[in-house]
């Protein structure tokens, strides 16, 4: 027994098999079982147990408990979802077992027919004070409970391991510790079980008793109807050695009873032992079975095992504290040499940078000083030529104006007002509305009228007729004409009359007097010219 | 499960080694995170002075054929106060001269503050910005011809490059006087005058 206690064994576990009358200790180690310890339910039998406990390392305890006081009820309950559920199997815990702290409820799917309840299985230990000796020891030495299984529950999973299947099985088992177990199932399910204690404890039972025992089952099963009277019952004995020999000499076989003879050592193989047994006694096959796949079912509930639960939350801690640490390593890893890689690419960049710079430096040597870079020049320069294409002067439109008219004596002019515009539309003169923001000079907006001219000057004449004797059909026509002559002019994009000395419009209002005095007859003219027609 | 139910000597050791060992996953992926973005930046810094200088280095026969062709028009308008700083005195000498050797009957002039200006239409600046002061000139002419040789006299005298923005001329006189002092034709005009200069401040000097 190892005086080191470990604090960090995390694969170490342990089964504590457990009759009415002994403890017998199975350890793991490396995938299967290791060292075997016995102790009797004793005062001395127990100050060993607590001796091992303290000189072992704290590694968690699987208990498989095979006693007599395990009761096995069959009961429906209607089907209902979660904390239902949950509500309803508390409450049948409590009225079919009032005084055991250890129920387990195994749920075995739904009834065929009316409400199509849940079928429960509720099992119970019965006789607390056969685990309470030995239980209350581990929280005295700190050692995790990982749970309380019964030999039954466990034979569930070992019924997958055995060759064949049938409708009505009974697993025959004998153990050391307790006895002969005989566990039924129905379509895999266990319905219930029955510990026989032999005479003598530990001693190998003969065939004829094993067989009378089952006789005795078999009758019981007919009795509550647990099996059809003409479906046949198959029974699987594990056993060893001679005693296998005499079962085999003594097993008959009928309509209703089918016998199988089993190796526990077929068994193991089956379930993965390693190590070869040389007695027909089950504890090791149990104990291998449970340490390697614990069934989801166990007596004792998470509030009853506080140590394990602590043990759990170290464990994983340790292993989070493992992939943390490996995790961070492994990205840190990466990321480093993805550092190295651009140090790398780095002193390259530096190394071709510095060459091109000494050869820039000669190159430029060469070349005359300048204030600012030479592409900077270019731009300076193709600036100034750009802003002076732009430049506009109002001379254009005062020829084209006074060259129309020299047509037209009776016009003279009273007032122009003049500008220029990337927008044809823009106003002039006194009204300045929309499109006045597109002024040369004024800063740009996102709208601008899209023509091939490069920008517009725009002039608003304003002027009167001198002589004028009051026929504004004349006067009308003098300013029309006027207009139109403009529109004919080269460099002229538009021309329209803006006030007449006479509006005849239905719109406006018209007053006067038709009396020998002639009113004046004022009119004004806007007139634009393109400049620079890129499209030409 | 209640903290006071809790065994801590049982995972206090496992506590302690996974805080330890958070702490040091944290110091090494914050090493060498930060390890990793100081060499890409480094790296970057590099690649873009790189990029730069060999691209400068191809264009050196470039460089060398803009200055060729554009530096003396660089220096000329430098001088002229089109590039670097404008000649407002050169300005105000040449109306004045212009105004007495045309002999306009009235001639005045305001000039605002140079600002900022952006034109209405497509131009590529580059690494310049352009400034714009605004003269506005109020004037009596005897005849249009006046107003041309204004002009002319600002084209050749004046340092500088401008545009007129707008005119107005309003009639004085209801028939023409050919009389020199006589004002037929009272005139408005707002003029720009361009500069530009470096939009890092720079100030440009050539020697």
């Amino acid at each position: 027994m190892s005086l080191l206690r470990s604090k960090f064994d995390f694969l170490g576990r342990r089964v504590f098999f457990l009759g009415s009358g002994k403890l017998t200790v199975y350890h793991w180690h490396k995938g299967g079982l290791s060292n075997s310890y016995v102790f009797d339910a004793t005062e001395e039998g127990l100050f060993h147990f607590s001796r091992y406990l303290e000189e072992t390392p704290d590694v968690p305890v699987y208990l498989l408990v095979d006693i007599v006081e395990e009761e096995f009820r069959q009961e429906n309950i209607p089907h209902v979802y979660l904390a239902d559920r949950r509500t309803l199997i508390a409450r049948k815990k409590i009225r079919l077992f009032r005084d055991s702290p250890y129920i387990c409820a195994l749920m075995q799917g739904r009834e065929s027919e009316g409400r199509r309840d849940d079928k429960v299985l509720f099992t119970a230990l019965m006789n607390q004070e056969i685990l309470k000796p030995w239980l209350e020891l581990l929280p005295q030495h700190k050692i995790p409970l990982a749970g309380i299984y019964s030999v039954p529950i466990l034979s569930e999973t070992l019924l997958k391991s055995l060759p064949g299947s049938s409708t009505y099985t009974l697993i025959v088992s004998f153990q050391e510790t307790s006895g002969l177990r005989q566990s039924f199932f129905h379509n895999q399910q266990l319905k219930m079980s029955r510990l026989a204690t032999t005479r003598r404890m530990g001693e190998v039972p003969d065939a004829s008793y094993i067989l009378e025992e089952v006789g005795k089952i078999h009758k019981y099963l007919n009795s509550l109807r647990l099996t059809l009277p003409d479906e046949a019952l198959d029974i699987y004995l594990l056993s060893h050695g001679r005693l296998l020999s005499d079962l085999r000499t003594q097993c008959n076989d009928s309509a209703l009873m089918r016998h199988h003879l089993v190796d526990v050592n077929e068994v193991g193989r089956r379930i993965g032992m390693k190590r070869m047994l040389s007695s027909p006694f089950c504890e090791p096959l149990f104990a291998h079975l449970l340490l390697k796949s614990p069934p989801k079912h166990n007596y004792a509930a998470p509030s009853q095992t506080p140590i394990y639960q602590l043990h759990r939350i170290r464990n994983g801690l340790l292993v989070g504290s493992l992939l943390l640490i490996l995790g961070s390593a492994l990205w840190s890893g990466f990321t480093l040499m993805e550092g190295i890689g651009f140090r790398q690419k780095r002193i390259a960049a530096e190394q071709k940078a510095d060459f091109y710079e000494a050869r820039y430096q000669m190159a430029r040597e060469r070349l005359k000083d300048t204030p600012v870079s030479p592409a900077e020049i270019k731009v300076a320069v193709d600036l100034v030529d750009t802003i002076d294409q732009y430049k506009t002067s109002p001379f254009e439109m005062m020829k084209i104006i006074s060259k129309g008219l020299t047509r037209f004596p009776s016009i003279q002019l009273e007032k122009l007002d003049w500008g220029a515009s990337t927008d044809p539309n823009d106003q002039i003169g006194n009204i300045r509305t929309r499109g006045s923001e597109n002024r040369i000079g004024v800063p740009p907006t996102a709208e601008a009228t899209n023509t091939s001219y490069r920008f517009f000057q725009i002039a608003l004449v304003t002027g009167y007729l001198d002589p004028f004797d009051g026929n504004y059909r004349e006067a009308l026509a003098t300013i029309s004409e006027y207009a139109e002559t403009l529109r004919t002019m080269d460099s002229v994009y538009d021309v329209s009359v803006v006030t007449l000395p006479l509006d005849t419009s239905s719109d406006a209002r018209l007053h006067g007097t038709t009396g020998s005095e002639a009113g004046k007859a004022n009119f004004s003219v806007r007139v634009v010219l393109g400049m620079g027609n890129e499209a030409s | 499960m209640k903290r006071a139910d809790i065994d801590w000597p049982i995972f206090r050791g496992a506590l302690t080694v996974f805080v330890l060992c958070f702490l040091v996953s944290g110091a090494m992926l914050a090493a060498s995170t930060y390890f990793r973005d100081e060499m890409e930046s480094d790296f970057n810094k590099d690649q873009v002075r790189f990029q730069s200088i060999s691209r400068k280095y191809l264009a050196i026969d470039e460089e060398e054929r803009f200055i060729k062709q554009f530096y003396p028009r660089f220096r000329e308008l430098y001088a002229e106060g089109i590039i670097g700083n404008e000649h407002r005195l050169n300005w105000i000498e040449t109306l004045r001269s212009a105004g007495a050797r045309i002999d306009l009957p009235s001639l005045s002039y305001e000039i605002t503050s140079q600002k900022e200006y952006t034109p209405s239409y497509a131009i590529y600046r580059g690494s310049y910005q352009i400034y714009v002061s605004k003269m506005k000139l109020t004037f009596g002419l005897l005849h249009e011809g006046d107003l041309e040789r204004l002009f002319d006299e600002l084209n050749q005298r004046a340092s500088g490059l401008y545009s007129v923005a707008d005119c107005t001329f309003t009639s004085s006189q209801k028939t023409i006087e050919h009389d020199p002092k006589q004002e037929n034709i009272s005139a408005q005009c707002e003029l720009l005058w361009y500069t530009i200069r470096p939009s890092d401040g720079r100030q440009l000097v050539i020697s």
